[in-house]
């Protein structure tokens, strides 16, 4: 595969994940809480609480795509993707990573204190996504060391004479 | 720190860098590297190269210097 082909894929991806979050969070969610809403009136306080834990989830979610974008186009030209820029940008997308695992795991807890929710969500889903979150930030913290190991090794051999 | 003489040694021998770099073999560009202190090591090989073009010893051309 192409370099340049592959930089397209890679954004490409980048730019549909974002789209879906955008979708799920601002448009299919506040539209199933609208139908919830009407069916189960006695939890339509709810709508807003949650919407508004769902959309501050999103922040730190939606927050990696830039890092990730840049740290793509670094990949055109061939050894410019080690660099410290690069090291940065994947500590901030560890760092979204676990803001996002802790936002989500003390918005289930504030909900289900309130009495919201539902089991199959709280038991399969909640451990599921906290355990990725946080499994990809520290990928994402491992390859900061990394890149920023080898930009130092670049920058040393580029300064031997 | 390293303090690299390299301007000393060309001047006394009445060398041009692009003459020193021709003779060495390096390129201007690392040759400036060494010139401006930014080298982070010399390769013992450019180290003798360096020493043959300019008719000198390591110690004429790296100096150490309290920071």
């Amino acid at each position: 595969m192409k370099r340049q082909t592959m930089v397209a894929l890679l954004r490409a991806i980048v730019i549909i994940l974002a789209a879906l979050c955008v979708l799920l969070f601002f448009v299919l969610l506040p539209m199933e809480g609208k139908m919830t809403a009407e069916v189960t009136p006695e939890y339509a306080w709810a709508y807003w609480p949650c919407l508004i834990f769902a959309w501050v989830f999103c922040v730190p979610v939606l927050g990696m795509a830039a890092p990730a974008w840049q740290i793509f186009g670094t990949l055109k030209e061939k050894g410019r993707a080690f660099c410290h820029e690069n090291a940065r940008r994947f500590r901030i997308m560890a760092l979204c990573a676990w803001a996002a695992a802790v936002i989500f795991a003390v918005g289930v807890v504030m909900l289900a204190m309130a009495g919201v929710g539902s089991g199959p969500l709280w038991f399969s889903l909640t451990p599921l996504l906290l355990l990725g979150l946080v499994s990809f930030g520290f990928a994402c913290y491992a390859m900061s060391r990394l890149v920023r190991e080898s930009a130092e090794m670049q920058e040393e051999n580029r300064l031997t004479v | 720190m390293i303090v690299v003489n390299i301007d000393v040694m060309m001047a006394r021998r009445k060398m041009s860098l692009t003459e020193l770099s021709e003779k060495v073999g390096i390129t201007m560009a690392n040759l400036s590297i060494l010139k401006t202190g930014k080298a982070k090591a010399v390769r013992f090989e450019t180290l003798e190269k360096l020493c043959r073009a300019l008719n000198c010893q390591p110690g004429d051309l790296l100096e150490y210097a309290e920071e």
